[in-house]
């Protein structure tokens, strides 16, 4: 059996993340803001360990949606804390929102993996291209806020 | 509405650049790999952020309801787009929120109602409104945050147990009622028989007195006839706290009171004795009851340290031989003051003491023996001192009905009947 990284076997890894996203999918569907809490431990947890036993690099993939996930969860926890009704359609419409964003978020992952691992000589420097990004993130950020809350 | 940075905002874009920069300086393309969903959620942030644009008509099913009963707010909502939005009922003391808050989501130049309840808990005038509405921008990273809507008036009713038996006056007035005089005259309550007067009418004759004594004989009925009563509600000290305070209960009892003499074709009046005086001429008729339930409405206690008397109340808002009845905890010496004013001034006065010992109910706990003992005979002091003067007081319990301190009333009244001027 195919192992990841530091022994975790694929076979285990590939129903996980598909039942971490059918948790989410359900979530989203069912206007269930409990099932979303589920959805990135499962995708979250196999990465995680793989990573940390120096496992290969792609799973820096789910595992970042898995971060996104968890945090949006969070966020949606914490706005669901206060006594109140909600609405489906709003909890529907917001786990569409983190799914679409987070799967947007993976291929941009995967596009980062497939530049970063091109050999140094024939592919691009990723050092200026790293801080440029990063720079210029923040500026857009900054420039961003300042302009919101001025509005 | 005011915007500010959601939490969101600031986490992402630190979290992004630090992979970002940790990636670079590392050589690890997995870092930045790690943190790109986050740059994509910021990103597209950026880009579909918009102000939402919300415009919020506030409405009532009924603009007058009952105490105990659920007021239902309409709101209609204009606007959009607004993926997550939410909107807070306003509760001021008395009423209490059923739904709290309503999440939603507002599409683009979408027209909706919502529904928000409240349960009224205590009588009152209220203004609900402007809501607090909280909105996010399509991605989470600003929100936006304020009151919308214009405030609408709901009026609260107490709600009373019907009285079946009052305290009656002790005289009445000129107009046609439901109360046997103490004058004879045209009515249908028997009175006595006497000898026949030039004048009186034939078919009075009472002819088996008649036969007896050879002599004619005519029955004399009583009149019947209304009386006029005041209720004056002591608003100078609050006691309690919630639904169950002294002026909650006298005011409930006023409006149990007045409901019950205008059943019986009385004129009733109000005066509200306090930090701010109020006042409402006797009327009668059915439709009196809602003028005297709404000038209950507006009792308050209103902190003031002026002397008032009744030199402030209007002489025609007391009628000459009325029957007052004082609704006080006997807890301020100026509404004593007044109620010994009104006894001297020849008015049948019943005093309905509220025994506020029960109201403040924790409070009494934390309060020092002899602290109590000594508001305790204070108040012995001033129901005393109205005894001594011929005034009846009588003590009424919340726990126990209204009625059963109406039946010790009567009871005081029938053995020690007040003197009349």
């Amino acid at each position: 059996m195919a192992a990841v990284g530091g022994g975790l076997p694929l076979l285990w890894m590939i129903p996980i993340q598909v039942a971490g996203l059918l948790a989410l999918t359900g979530a989203a569907l069912l206007g269930r803001p409990a099932l979303v809490a589920l959805g990135p431990l499962l995708l979250g947890t196999p990465a995680a360990l793989a990573l940390v036993q120096r496992g290969p690099e792609l799973l820096a993939v789910p595992l970042g949606g898995a971060l996104l996930l968890a945090t949006e969860a969070a966020f949606l926890a914490g706005d669901l804390s206060s006594r109140g009704v909600t609405e489906a359609a709003a909890i529907r419409r917001r786990l569409l929102r983190v799914g679409g964003a987070t799967a947007l978020g993976m291929g941009a992952a995967a596009v980062v993996l497939i530049i970063g691992t091109v050999p140094a000589e024939g592919g691009l420097d990723l050092t200026l291209l790293g801080i440029a990004a990063a720079l210029g993130l923040l500026l857009a950020v900054g420039w961003l806020g300042r302009s919101r809350l001025r509005g | 509405m005011t915007s500010r940075r959601h939490p969101r905002l600031v986490a992402y874009a630190a979290l992004a650049a630090l992979g970002m920069l940790g990636g670079v300086a590392l050589g690890r393309p997995d870092l930045i790999a790690l943190v790109a969903p986050f740059a994509v959620w910021l990103a597209l942030g950026g880009a579909l952020s918009s102000r939402p644009r919300l415009r919020v008509d506030i409405g009532l099913e009924r603009s007058r309801t009952a105490e105990g009963e659920v007021a239902a707010l309409i709101l209609g909502l204009e606007g959009g787009p607004i993926p997550w939005l939410e909107l807070e009922a306003p509760a001021p003391a008395g009423l209490e929120a059923k739904t709290g808050r309503i999440r939603l989501c507002l599409s683009e130049g979408a027209r909706e109602t919502r529904r928000l309840e409240l349960t009224c808990k205590r009588w009152g005038a209220y203004r609900l409104g402007p809501i607090g509405a909280r909105a996010q921008d399509p991605f989470g990273l600003f929100q936006f945050s304020g009151e919308v809507g214009e405030g609408v008036g709901i009026r609260v009713y107490p709600s009373w147990a019907r009285l079946r038996q009052l305290v009656p006056p002790a005289r009445t007035q000129v107009f046609a009622g439901n109360r046997i005089a103490r004058q004879s005259g045209e009515g249908i309550e028997f009175a006595e028989v006497r000898e026949f007067l030039p004048g009186d009418r034939v078919r009075h004759i009472n002819w088996r007195v008649t036969a007896r004594t050879g002599v004619p004989h005519v029955n004399l009925l009583h009149l019947e006839r209304n009386s006029d009563v005041i209720l004056f509600i002591d608003s100078f000290t609050e006691v309690g706290q919630g639904r169950d305070t002294v002026l909650s209960l006298a005011v409930r009892a006023a409006a149990a009171l007045a409901e019950g003499h205008l059943r019986q074709r009385d004129r009733v009046g109000v005066v509200g004795f306090g930090g701010l005086v109020r006042w409402l001429h006797p009327a009668m008729g059915p439709r009196h009851l809602y003028r005297v339930v709404e000038a209950l409405l507006d009792t308050d206690v209103v902190t003031s340290y002026a002397w008032r008397d009744l030199e402030v109340i209007p002489p025609r808002v007391l009628p000459p031989a009325a029957l007052v009845v004082a609704l006080s905890p006997l807890l301020d010496p100026r509404s004593l003051g007044a109620m010994a004013d009104l006894h001297h001034r020849g008015f049948d006065l019943l005093v309905l003491e509220i025994a506020p010992e029960r109201l403040v109910g924790s409070e009494l706990q934390r309060v020092d023996e002899l602290a109590l003992r000594v508001w305790r005979a204070q108040r012995d002091a001033r129901r005393h001192r109205l005894q001594r003067s011929g005034v009846g007081v009588v003590e009424w319990h919340p726990e126990v009905p209204l009625e059963v301190a109406l039946a010790a009333a009567r009871e005081y009244r029938r053995s020690a009947r007040p003197a009349l001027r």
